[in-house]
């Protein structure tokens, strides 16, 4: 098993080939951050390319001071929050939020009818990623770097560049939130069917 | 005991973070708080909900990172095989932009080499006819890099120039985005121009984490009088959070 610090020295002396052993080691790590930031699959396959190519193309900046991991993750929820910021900025006015969650909701609600428990399963998805894409990206990403990935206060604090009492309260926040987001999406959902048996009823 | 700290008492225990101490409180505590008890519970459903979904890896992400990657190699190659044909006399100062004008710099000072040595081009070598040393010199053609080098081409700069004009339209297109988003990210003023300024090459040199290069500038005036001076554009972070101040050149 070759030494990570060696096959780093052979990508900056320009074997690529090396790289991808680099690739393989950390693509799902990468992979999953991009999606749990964006909620999107496509997203995060694009996202998860630009970061590996950043990493590739900067890595003569690596000073292998810190491990690459935290490097490349840093690197990564860069890559993200960016593209967040950036969508945040193109989003016309006309779709909020909520009219993009009716929207797939009633798309959920159109579909074939499928066994009890890949409903739910999909509606929990949907509602957990609908809810982490109301928090801001700071927030996303502590929760994600924790729960997700599974990483220390520590290690947080060092991809972050944050001291360990930052990271602690801002991941208490941000789990705070999103219970809030949750209890409160939950509540308009219920809201929302209990208008709509209210109307089924009318009907009759 | 409030409610914001036993929610980071609840969530640190949750993460095997708090100490014995506090372990202690907040076990006395759970011990009669319904409410918190019930906090604790609903925290850690949306915890395993959050960890819970496990996607597949899309097929071929690999594959295509590694696919670019070969893809830009070649590319820089090829551009390279191009700058040592037109290099084969002189030496002077050249920067590489973008879509790959040449610019030259008007008066270069001394005759020392500032390269910034990419590893990934570490084989190519370019000897310089005023030189007796050979350096090794390398650049990179792509959008986001900029390589300073000694070469000495008048003639070169209008023959490669005219060739790239109609991508350097659509990159300016775009343009607009990178110095603000640099702004916001490093909470300082950046001023950016749209071609390469010599003044800029007495600065630190310094790369983001995620791939962008700038230089770094003493303060906020200074960043004033490089933009009046040199026909820049002022870029401020949504929220100052500090008075840096930066430059970003275009394709940089």
């Amino acid at each position: 098993m070759t030494n990570e610090k060696d096959t780093i020295r052979q990508v900056l002396s320009g074997d690529d080939d090396a790289f991808a052993q680099l690739v393989t080691t950390y693509e799902k790590q990468v992979y999953h951050l991009c999606l749990k930031m964006t909620g999107s699959s496509e997203d995060a396959a694009d996202l998860a390319q630009e970061a590996f190519f950043k990493a590739w193309k900067g890595l003569r900046f690596y000073k292998f001071e810190s491990s690459f991991s935290t490097w490349l993750y840093r690197l990564t929820t860069n890559v993200c929050i960016d593209h967040l910021r950036k969508q945040k900025r193109q989003t016309t006015v006309s779709m909020t939020m909520d009219d993009e969650e009716d929207r797939q909701e009633i798309e959920l609600m159109d579909r074939e009818p499928l066994p009890e428990e890949q409903i739910l399963s999909k509606e929990r998805k949907h509602q957990i990623q609908t809810a982490m894409n109301k928090l801001d990206e700071d927030a996303r990403t502590i929760l994600i770097l924790r729960v997700v990935e599974d990483l220390s206060y520590e290690q947080i604090g060092q991809i972050l560049e944050l001291n360990v009492g930052t990271v602690k309260s801002r991941i208490a926040r941000a789990r705070g939130k999103l219970k809030s987001i949750l209890s409160e999406d939950g509540n308009k959902r219920a809201l929302r069917s209990s208008k709509k048996a209210e109307r089924e009823e009318g009907t009759y | 005991m409030n409610c914001e700290e036993m929610l980071a008492l609840i969530s640190g225990h949750m993460d095997g973070e708090i100490s014995q101490e506090e372990q202690l409180r907040l076990r006395e505590h759970l011990a009669e708080c319904v409410s918190c008890n019930q906090l604790l519970k609903e925290l850690q459903t949306n915890d395993a909900l959050l960890a819970e979904m496990e996607e597949e890896l899309p097929i071929g992400l690999c594959d295509a990172i590694m696919a670019r990657i070969r893809n830009e190699r070649s590319r820089t190659k090829r551009n390279f095989r191009i700058w040592s044909s037109l290099t084969a006399s002189a030496a002077a100062v050249a920067l590489l932009l973008g879509a790959g004008t040449l610019l030259l710099p008007k008066g270069s000072s001394d005759g020392s080499v500032i390269g910034i040595a990419e590893p990934q081009e570490a084989e190519s070598v370019v000897y310089c006819a005023e030189k007796s040393l050979s350096d090794t010199i390398s650049f990179d053609c792509a959008a986001e890099e900029a390589v300073i080098e000694e070469a000495a081409m008048e003639d070169a700069v209008e023959e490669a120039a005219p060739a790239e004009a109609p991508m350097e339209q659509k990159l300016k297109e775009n343009a607009y985005q990178e110095p603000q988003m640099l702004a916001d990210r490093l909470g300082g003023v950046v001023v950016y121009f749209n071609e390469a300024v010599e003044k800029l090459q007495i600065y630190a040199l310094q790369m983001t984490e995620d791939g962008v290069q700038y230089y770094l500038l003493n303060d906020a005036a200074e960043a004033e009088e490089l933009c009046q001076a040199y026909g820049g554009v002022l870029f401020w972070p949504e929220e100052t959070t500090s008075q840096g101040a930066y430059a970003l050149v275009h394709g940089g």
